[in-house]
């Protein structure tokens, strides 16, 4: 037993910061958290001096057998950890050893020709993937069968939907019959039974084989790991139980305090002379993230100083590093004599915002009828928040940024199919 | 442990380069079927499909004909103009597509490359035999032609029938260099992106100073100091080797094909060490 199968030592993985005419060390560092985020860890150009640690120092040891679940919040460095793994690219320190063959389904159907047939590109992609052409003949049936696409097997892939295109990527995945086989996230895709029975099958591939799995689905987690690797800021901080590491990434996204206290706030030129913000809780969470198209409920303290009418909230919304993305405005609700001070519940709906780390920053403004916004005050840091996936809103979608930028608009509306020819 | 066998190991990039050609011999049906993908996928793509790789060679030695032949009035070897310059550019358009498909070998196969592992020089030896194939429908064309035109009489040709079995050799000479030259490039356009422009323009440079449009002996005759240099260049052997053999003329001498051969060893290396160190790291660039 205790078979090793894979061996990190020490590895780190630095990235060279590209130069991008950022101004302060500040935007350095936003900017650089933005790339991380949104561009995949791919960093630009190295042209600069500055270097970043990715992953930092990273041990650990797979058994033969066992089923790992890779887990850490976005730019944890779980990607780069796989794609060291995969021998994409290389380490900048450390070395990593394992015995067989390892897959990777980074992306399936990695290599698909629009052009070929789905037969054709099975033995493409099983070739890729490392198998000589007697080996996928062999195991031709069994991956037709699998991928559910046996009517369609002769036809070019341009013609296939995307979720045969998944199953059948899938497919020849799971018969490479890999020693090792990493999975990032694919069952998110395909319908619902079809991803039971992928999840079945890794189940069973896991007895024999091993598996490593990362995912922020803790409950498909739960179903297929028994052991976990934790990592936090390119840092190795836990491995062991499955349940340890769920505890933490739990943990790390819970918020110690969803009380502000805006007392300390600096308030510049006539900032909060005649009306300011005071405080804001934050209600009904345990952590800073929320599902896209949920809201954020607060309540938010709010002082007179002088006579004020019809004060507005706004909430405007930014990315780090990237600027503002959105606003949020309130109706003129406040109106308040010197000295009063009130608590004014509000809800912020997030609707259509993408996943990802935002920034928002508290205004209470006046607009006059000809358009114009008086401020009276500002916080500009007032909270963070992230927003997570949510399939049932994306018709079991994951969001991807790159692909659908970072705003779902209301959908479109019908007006009506007019049938022009008659088959 | 000592006994633990490790199939891969994985380190950081270091100074010298290595290539596993073992791991490439397993590898060889990928090689295989990426070079079929290729082909199946401009046929399908193409109105002509093959008639492509005819028509191309008939057009380029049309044009060379008319222009050079008739219009500049370049005096050719052997019995017809147009066998004289279809002998010329059918091996110097395999081996330009060779240094031109090859060179970009990272720019097509981004997104490939940045999501499966596997040895990286697949793909360009996979174009070199899509070319390949190419080649050989334009040899056989031409063969077609020199044989037809021989028996109806409207030419005679002696083929020089030693020189003409050590063809495969030459061709294999060809490959290697275009691919020598092309993966060089190909690793060198990861860092200057510019470069990827010159290609082009670089081989038809390469091509004027190359006896395709013209008989070695015409520049050799007009400046025997160049001539050193000129045959330095090394395909100019090659051609002249592709005409002594199938045509029985110019002025072909072993010596400086082996020296071309020696040339093509020391691209081919350098281009396998650029290459090697790119191909490691290439996925934090793009």
């Amino acid at each position: 037993m205790n078979d090793i199968v894979l061996k990190a030592e020490n590895v780190s993985k630095r990235y060279r910061l590209g130069q991008i005419g950022l101004s302060t060390l500040r935007d350095d560092i936003d900017g650089f958290v933005s790339r991380l985020r949104g561009k995949d860890e791919r960093i630009g150009r190295p042209a600069g001096q500055e270097t970043f640690y990715a992953l930092k120092d990273v041990s650990f040891e797979v058994e033969k057998g066992s089923a790992v679940a890779l887990i850490g919040r976005n730019g944890a460095g779980k990607s780069t950890l796989l794609k060291l793994i995969s021998r994409i690219t290389a380490p900048t320190e450390g070395r990593i050893r394992y015995k067989g063959r390892v897959a990777s389904l980074l992306e399936v159907g990695t290599g698909f020709n629009q052009h070929l047939t789905g037969r054709e590109n099975i033995f493409l992609n099983g070739a890729i993937m490392g198998l000589t052409r007697a080996e996928i003949s062999r195991r031709l049936d069994e991956i037709i069968e699998f991928s559910e696409v046996e009517r369609f097997i002769d036809t070019p892939v341009k013609r296939y939907s995307s979720g045969m295109y998944v199953k059948l990527g899938f497919a020849v995945a799971a018969h490479l019959d890999p020693d090792i086989l990493i999975c990032d996230e694919v069952l998110a895709v395909g319908d619902t039974r079809f991803q039971e029975k992928c999840i079945r099958k890794m189940g069973d591939l896991a007895g024999e084989h091993t598996v490593i799995y990362v995912s922020h689905n803790m409950h498909t987690l739960r179903q297929l790991c028994n052991t976990a690797l934790y990592l936090e800021e390119g840092r190795l901080t836990y491995a062991g139980e499955l349940e340890g590491a769920i505890g933490r990434y739990a943990g790390s996204s819970r918020l110690t305090d969803t009380h502000r206290d805006f007392s300390g706030v600096k308030h510049e030129g006539n900032m909060g002379k005649l009306a300011r913000m005071t405080y804001l809780d934050l209600n009904n969470v345990t952590s800073n993230e929320y599902e896209m198209g949920g809201g954020i409920d607060m309540t938010l303290g709010l002082e007179a100083v002088e006579d004020v009418k019809n004060l507005r909230v706004s909430a405007l919304i930014s990315r780090p590093g990237s600027g503002v993305v959105a606003s949020s405005f309130s109706g003129p609700v406040y109106t308040a004599n010197a000295g009063q001070k009130d608590a004014l519940s509000l809800r912020l709906p997030l609707g259509g915002l993408g996943p990802g780390e935002y920034d928002a920053a508290l205004w209470l403004c006046f607009i006059d009828p000809i358009g114009r916004m008086v401020s009276y005050d500002v916080v500009p840091n007032a909270f963070r928040f992230s927003v997570g996936q949510n399939l049932d809103m994306n018709e079991g979608m994951l969001w991807n940024e790159k692909r659908h930028g970072i705003f779902r608009l209301p959908d479109m509306e019908e007006g009506g199919l007019k049938r022009e020819q008659e088959s | 442990m000592p006994d633990e066998n490790w199939s891969v190991d994985i380190k950081p990039r270091g100074r010298g380069v290595h290539i596993d050609f073992k791991e490439l011999w397993r590898y060889r049906d990928l090689i295989y079927l990426l070079a079929r993908r290729t082909f199946v996928a401009v046929y399908k793509q193409t109105v002509l499909g093959p008639a492509w790789a005819i028509l191309q060679p008939l057009l380029t030695t049309g044009i060379f004909t008319v222009v050079f032949g008739m219009l500049v009035g370049i005096k050719t070897e052997g019995p017809s103009a147009f066998l004289f310059y279809m002998c010329g550019s059918v091996p110097w358009n395999f081996f330009a597509r060779c240094l031109e498909k090859t060179s970009q070998t990272f720019r097509d196969n981004e997104r490939l490359f940045g999501k499966v592992y596997f040895p990286r020089l697949c793909a360009p030896i996979a174009t070199v035999l899509v070319t390949l194939i190419n080649f050989a429908i334009q040899g056989a064309f031409f063969l077609l032609i020199l044989s037809g035109g021989q028996l109806f009489g409207a030419f005679t040709v002696t083929p020089a029938w030693t020189l003409v079995a050590l063809t495969p050799l030459v061709v294999l000479l060809m490959g290697c260099l275009g691919l020598g030259a092309g993966i060089a490039v190909s690793a060198l356009t990861v860092r200057y992106k510019d470069l990827s422009l010159l290609v082009s323009f670089g081989v038809s440079l390469w091509m004027y100073i190359s006896p395709v449009a013209y008989p070695a002996s015409a520049l050799s005759d007009k400046y025997p100091a160049l001539r050193t240099l000129f045959m330095l260049n090394p395909m100019t052997p090659v051609i002249e080797f592709f005409r002594a053999a199938f045509l029985g003329t110019g002025s072909f001498d072993p010596i400086w094909l082996l020296a071309s051969a020696g040339m093509t060893a020391v691209i081919f290396a350098v281009g396998l060490m650029l290459f090697g160190r790119v191909e490691k790291t290439f996925a934090d660039v793009i």
